[in-house]
């Protein structure tokens, strides 16, 4: 029931971003409107464990609200259907086949690349989570430093899309957390394509396409059905919202943005500093708009309410707060030269030898086109800096955790920084050419 | 427009059958998830959800430590030494078959335990013992 009611609840969001958004690809407003209700349903979900909701009740309800809404929505919606036609954007035949053969080949890697319950981190954090959310008395005991090695601390955006399923289908299958992985990184392919389709840039789109599914850039890690790829998603999303701005704004669009750059606070602990720095430079680069800056904050405010309470009242202290008995003060590490040196090596080496096509994209589109420019790339480039002193601080082991957790960061920024990096790469080659078979056309 | 939707019918059937085939091929492989998950189910049924557990095992990695918790969900495993386990605290002994170099024995602790259950297959042998 849980699925119809998320089908029906995306259709109800796609005709209110199709009524209100100057977005014009359905592909990219499909995928918006499926990512906002998933987030939003997560919100509920766990918003409803707290208050102990019966499930088949949340369910029976939040499928029943918008089957109403949506009939009442088609009726107004055919009433306005003629004053309504904006063009469709069409892809040639070969551009189809080219689309399609690399979302094949990327669903072979992505399927060579997991296994039953994914990789280590994945049944013992993300799924474990999931399985403790089915039980609506006893879920609460996850949230204890007794087992501190399951991160109680974690927010609960990928468990929870888990449990909902699990759930609602009354299993716990290894099948749902798998195509969970599948759909995000389906749904981070199909972003970027149709990012690119809605800027008219099919060329581009379909090279940023085949970087990303023909090579291990995404299966390898989304095969693994860490929360990595999820938070990735998000983080992509705002800067696909920005790139799609008119320059007059849109309220709907500023919304959206807030909701999804907050949101990523609930899929990983990361999401909360890329929260902090999007935002940081979202202020700059708009304080001279105050509508957009209010509209930003109050997309922001119903994740941040559900994270705050889960962080404030249910969480325990994350190992980095709480220190974990760790006795080095942050002085010492901060000066400790042979703790940099580490960490250095760790961000230039295994950036090198496990990123090499982005780095050397990054720095050829850095010298040519200007890419530091960007908004996106200033924010993960602070946010790499970020990363980097909570390594250099960790009271974990730093080569430890260096080695589980650098490539996993690498990863969540792969997917925005291929994306920025063909949205200014211009070159007479990439020019969409009118001649073209593979040319965006207006039907 | 009969090639294009012939292209997306032929995309969409090779996508719809290479899905089927391989979440079948990785949802029918068992891991160590479902063996000790076997034994644990019939094991804990009874115990109240909300009660720790406590965790040994002849097998010293977190590997099968952290298994035998994902399958344990919602009770929380905790692994202690048997001193520190406090009295009425219900232990899961695991004992990984496979494992050839030690057994698990609580000798000579097995007197001061009260064996409530016991389950075996062919990889483990777990019991649920009370500590008295």
């Amino acid at each position: 029931m849980i699925l119809f009611a998320l089908i029906l609840w995306t259709a109800l969001f796609y005709f209110v971003l199709d009524r209100h958004s100057l977005l014009e690809t359905w592909l990219l407003k499909v995928v918006i409107s499926f990512l906002f209700i998933t987030c939003a349903t997560t919100f509920l979900f766990f918003l409803s464990l707290v208050a102990q909701l019966n499930f088949n009740l949340f369910q029976l309800i939040y499928s029943a609200i918008p089957l109403f809404i949506l009939l009442y929505y088609l009726i107004f919606i055919r009433s306005k259907e003629t004053e309504n036609s904006l063009p469709l954007p069409y892809v040639s035949n070969r551009g189809l086949i080219i689309i399609f053969s690399s979302l094949i080949v990327f669903t072979i890697l992505f399927f060579n690349s997991t296994q039953r319950w994914g990789h280590w981190d994945a049944w013992a954090i993300w799924t474990m989570h999931a399985k403790f959310l089915l039980f609506e008395n006893d879920f609460w005991n996850v949230f204890t430093n007794d087992i501190d090695w399951v991160h109680p601390d974690y927010p609960l955006m990928l468990p929870s899309i888990i449990a909902i399923i699990w759930k609602s289908f009354q299993t716990q299958s290894a099948a749902v957390p798998l195509i969970i992985a599948y759909v995000t990184c389906f749904l981070i392919l199909m972003t970027i394509i149709a990012s690119f389709i809605e800027d008219k840039q099919l060329k581009k789109g379909i090279l940023c396409l085949l970087l990303l599914s023909c090579t291990n850039m995404l299966s390898k890690h989304g095969g693994s059905q860490y929360a990595d790829t999820l938070l990735s998603l998000f983080i992509l999303i705002p800067f696909v919202l920005i790139k799609h701005l008119p320059k007059e704004g849109n309220n709907l669009l500023f919304f959206l943005i807030g909701f999804f750059v907050a949101s990523s606070g609930w899929v990983k602990n990361e999401g909360l500093a890329f929260f902090a720095l999007f935002s940081f430079f979202f202020f700059i680069s708009s304080f001279k708009n105050k509508r957009a800056i209010i509209i930003y904050l109050m997309g922001c405010i119903i994740p941040l309410i559900v994270i705050g309470c889960f962080k404030i009242y249910i969480a325990p202290a994350n190992d980095l707060v709480s220190g974990n008995g760790d006795s080095q003060t942050i002085y010492t590490k901060l000066f400790d030269i042979n703790r940099h040196y580490i960490t250095m090596k760790y961000f230039i080496v295994d950036l090198i030898i496990k990123l090499p096509i982005l780095v050397f994209l990054v720095i050829y589109t850095a010298i040519k086109f200007q890419l530091w420019k960007t908004l996106a790339f200033r924010v993960i480039a602070f946010l790499l800096i970020l990363y980097y002193f909570v390594y250099i601080l960790t009271p974990r082991d730093l080569v430890w955790q260096l080695s589980c957790s650098f490539d996993r960061l690498a990863h969540q920024i792969t997917a925005v920084m291929i994306y920025t990096i063909f949205i200014v790469l211009e070159s007479n080659w990439l020019k969409e050419d009118k001649s073209s078979s593979l040319v965006y056309k207006i039907q | 427009m009969k090639i294009r939707r012939n292209i997306i019918l032929v995309f969409l059937i090779t996508l719809g059958i290479i899905l089927v085939h391989q979440t079948f091929r990785l949802i029918t492989r068992t891991t160590s998830a479902e063996h000790l998950g076997e034994l644990t189910k019939e094991l804990i049924n009874d115990v109240d959800k909300s009660k720790n557990l406590y965790f040994l095992s002849n097998n010293s990695s977190t590997h099968i430590y952290f298994m035998t918790q994902f399958v344990c969900v919602p009770n929380t495993l905790i692994k202690k030494n048997y001193e520190e386990v406090p009295p009425n605290g219900l232990i899961l002994m695991v004992n990984d078959l496979s494992y050839k170099d030690s057994s698990l024995t609580l000798n000579p602790q097995t007197q001061q335990t009260e064996l409530l259950n016991s389950q075996t297959n062919l990889l483990y042998k777990i019991d649920l013992v009370k500590k008295k």
